[in-house]
């Protein structure tokens, strides 16, 4: 199992390297000229000259990106060009709001997918037909219509959660599931119809095998046999699918924040990007490739868990 | 039954989740009020980008108005009145001003606001890269403990409304350079940030500082405002009682909210101009004749703009704001529509086959380039739109790549200053100037009189500098908890709001 982290990690580590180079190189080797758009119009061309070489605008990229590099690899992503907000921190207070909803949204994902899957693949029948048209309709059914749809109902006709903003758990625990309860539930809306799709269609194939047949004959219950020997079996497709919905549910957040107004890790990407602010730009998208070559390597372990002939 | 009793765990999980929810909205997500303490809760589209003196690059305004006390202000009806200087005054060629500093004022950490303090923050933005304020000033001086002079090198009349906005912010001089200073600001305004709440570009909660020497004119303890880019989201916290002021709507969503909120209109915020900035030909020979720009304007049928957005725009045909002294009525409608005449005076200047031209497709641009396509194709001028993205537009329009190009531009609240941007390095980058126009700026300059930029105006317009296309205004709606006034200066002050009377 080592050997098989080790490989892993190793490969995460080369994606993280040449994903942030690739950004690092295609933003600041562009003609964007980033003094310039700091100071404005008014600025005279020295001011501008001064401020290039003192963001060492003016050194080969080169060696910008080992400076870059050798910082970030200390846990210093440097400041904002805009606000000079420190970058770290700015992430540290953004991730949690991002979190919170990624994660519970994730939670929602997994238990409906898990409900409906296995409901539809023991009971079959009508269950079935309708539980996976209920799938179907949640796949094809804009998630941002469902948004507004939620807003209206629960936050300005009953009020029961607001509209917008965050509140931190370590505030309200209460007020924090309500801020983030709508959102989460429209991430996940959209997951849940494919992972419990491909649950139920793992599972049928597993409920149909020789071995299935062999434990029956055997005498053991029903629910044995669905959640010890069949569920197992049938995890592998399902986990990678679920790691690619993470995924999805992560990078969708962006809108979803914008939508309920969240202060989120999104928002920061997209002013960053609207902004042309480079560091804080290199600094979410470093989060991003770590956080998605995180999940593939749990993901990767938990195949490995559940199949040994993975490892190999 | 064991399947049975693990569905009906689920069940009760879901129960117990939804209850917690219905609890913790028991409380409601209003802002917590009471009759002795008021809350604001406002919207921004955008967040600022720094505190630091010098450094103002965009945002609310209104956050920084209310931290820091400006030198002077903008009253409610656009009239610069008395601030921390508590008398201004020049001398007679309007050279020198004289600042009469208060002496009740205080910075939040305990310091004294004094002529010192002044004279720090005024050189701290007259030396800054990024803020285009206080042009032509050469000293700056405390001559005693609570006055500054002010002198310039030539009549300004740009100096006054500066200080009453970014260029007057006054900070504790000891922050000013600070490593926190972009997002720590200490000022002596009527209010003062709440680091411990306030998350930087995201939301700013404001406490009243209860001593401030205006604190009757700032009826609210507290002003939260929140960066919500999508008005969308705004109306919706709006509607849930989480906001009480949303501004930025469209004509359906104010007609939507009207009966349930107070709804109305602001005085104009911007306005969208053709920008002829290559008036000598370098780039394009035709734009050096009066005749095509003149056709140009001719060619807008600026009433096809109101309907792109109805109830937020109207055409406007000079470069001046309507609330502003240097608007002269009397050239509204100097360039009619009238494509037949626009064609003659092209084919006068010698242009009768049309020219093309490349304007930049911005974020700006890009709703009104089919109308100005259409419009400029009608007098034979072929429009190539080339894309600039966001980050590079200011480098571009200032650097002589565009001949002429679409751009709104802000009301600043002053003639003067209007023609300061519309003059300078973004919106005049081939630095244009007559020696007419010249005489004229000077006699601008050094009037002091309400409409001293009216004869600039009319030149302006008669040798059509630019196309002025449309203003534009915004929808707002309010709850019935505060009353809204729509200043002459939108966005410039948290003023114009007052807690409701009952």
């Amino acid at each position: 199992m080592i050997p098989f982290l080790l490989r892993r990690l190793v490969s995460g580590i080369v994606v993280i390297t040449v994903v942030t180079s690739i950004v690092f190189f295609l933003t600041y080797g562009t003609s964007v000229q980033i003094a310039r758009n700091i100071l404005g119009p008014s600025a005279s061309d020295e001011q501008v000259a001064i401020l290039n070489e003192d963001l060492g605008l003016d050194r080969p990229l080169v060696e910008q990106y080992l400076d870059w590099i050798t910082s970030a690899a200390r846990g210093d992503l440097g400041a904002s060009y805009f606000t000079s907000e420190p970058i770290t921190e700015a992430l540290a207070n953004r991730l949690p709001v991002t979190f919170s909803m990624v994660i519970v949204a994730v939670l929602i994902t997994l238990i409906a997918s898990l409900a409906l899957g296995i409901t539809a693949a023991a009971r079959g029948g009508v269950v079935d037909r309708v539980l996976q048209s209920i799938g179907t309709v949640s796949y094809v059914f804009p998630v941002v219509i469902i948004a507004i749809g939620m807003v209206y109902l629960f936050a300005i006709v009953l009020r029961w959660v607001p509209a917008i903003g965050f509140v931190p758990i370590t505030q309200s625990p209460g007020h924090w599931l309500a801020s983030i309860i709508l959102p989460s539930i429209t991430l996940a809306i959209g997951g849940i119809a494919g992972l419990a799709a491909q649950i139920r269609g793992s599972l049928v194939d597993e409920l149909g095998r020789d071995y299935i047949r062999t434990l029956r004959s055997r005498g053991v219950s029903e629910r044995a046999i669905l959640c010890k020997h069949a569920l197992r079996n049938a995890a592998g497709p399902a986990l990678t699918v679920f790691s690619l919905q993470f995924i999805g549910i992560f990078g969708a957040s962006l809108f979803i924040e914008r939508i309920f107004a969240l202060p989120g890790y999104g928002a920061y990407a997209m002013n960053a990007t609207v902004q042309g602010d480079f560091p804080v730009l290199l600094g979410v998208t470093l989060v991003s490739v770590v956080l998605v070559v995180a999940v593939n390597l749990v993901v990767d372990v938990a195949q490995g868990w559940l199949n040994p002939k993975v490892r190999v | 039954m064991r399947d049975s009793l693990r569905y009906r765990g689920i069940g009760l999980a879901a129960i117990a989740a939804i209850a917690t929810l219905a609890l913790s909205g028991c409380s409601g997500y209003a802002s917590p009020e009471n009759e002795n303490h008021h809350v604001l809760s406002l919207s921004a589209r955008q967040a600022p980008a720094s505190f630091a003196i010098g450094a103002y690059g965009g945002g609310e305004i209104m956050i920084q108005t209310s931290i820091f006390d400006t030198v002077l202000a903008f009253d409610l009806d656009g009239e610069i009145v008395p601030n921390l200087a508590r008398e201004f005054e020049y001398n007679e060629d309007r050279t020198i001003l004289t600042l009469a500093i208060r002496d009740d004022a205080e910075f939040s950490s305990g310091e004294v606001v004094d002529a010192q303090a002044v004279v720090d923050n005024l050189t701290a933005t007259m030396n800054a890269a990024s803020t285009a304020g206080l042009v032509g000033v050469e000293t700056i001086e405390a001559t005693d403990e609570y006055t500054v002079v002010v002198t310039l090198s030539e009549p300004n009349a740009s100096l006054v409304p500066s200080l009453a906005g970014v260029g007057g912010f006054v900070a504790e001089p000891s922050t000013i350079g600070s490593e926190t200073e972009a997002t720590q600001p200490v000022g002596s305004g009527p209010y003062v940030l709440n680091r411990g709440e306030t998350q930087i570009g995201e939301k700013y909660v404001l406490d009243k500082v209860e001593d401030h020497w205006r604190a009757d004119d700032y009826p609210f303890d507290r002003i939260e405002i929140s960066v919500i880019p999508d008005i969308t989201a705004a109306v919706n916290g709006l509607q849930a009682g989480q906001l009480d002021h949303a501004t930025g709507l469209s004509l359906d969503q104010s007609e939507t909210l009207e009966g349930q909120f107070v709804t109305g209109t602001d005085n104009p915020t911007t306005w969208g101009n053709i920008w002829i900035a290559d008036r000598e030909g370098e780039l394009v020979p035709a734009l050096a004749d009066v005749r095509v720009r003149q056709a140009i304007n001719m060619a807008l049928d600026r009433t096809a703009v109101e309907r792109l957005a109805p109830g937020q725009r109207h055409g406007v045909d000079q470069l001046f704001s309507a609330d502003g002294g240097a608007y002269l009525p009397e050239l509204e409608g100097n360039y009619p529509y009238d494509v037949e005449a626009a064609r003659e005076l092209i084919a006068e200047a010698g242009y009768a086959d049309g020219f093309s031209v490349t304007m930049p497709s911005t974020i700006a641009s890009t709703e009104f380039e089919p109308f100005l396509t259409q419009s400029l194709a009608e007098i034979g001028i072929t429009v190539n739109w080339e894309t600039v993205s966001l980050q590079d537009i200011v480098a571009n329009l200032s650097s002589k790549e565009f001949a002429m190009f679409f751009f709104p531009s802000t009301y600043s609240g002053s003639d003067a200053l209007d023609v300061e941007s519309a003059l300078g390095p973004v919106f005049n980058p081939f630095g244009t100037s007559t020696p007419e126009q010249t005489e004229l700026l000077d006699a601008a300059n050094a009037s002091g009189e309400r409409d001293a930029f009216a004869d600039l105006n009319r030149y302006f317009t008669e040798e059509a500098w630019f196309a002025p296309v449309m203003a534009s205004t915004f929808l707002w709606a309010h709850s019935d908890s505060v009353d809204y006034m729509p200043p002459t200066l939108w966005g410039y002050s948290v003023l114009p709001w007052t807690v409701a009377e009952d």
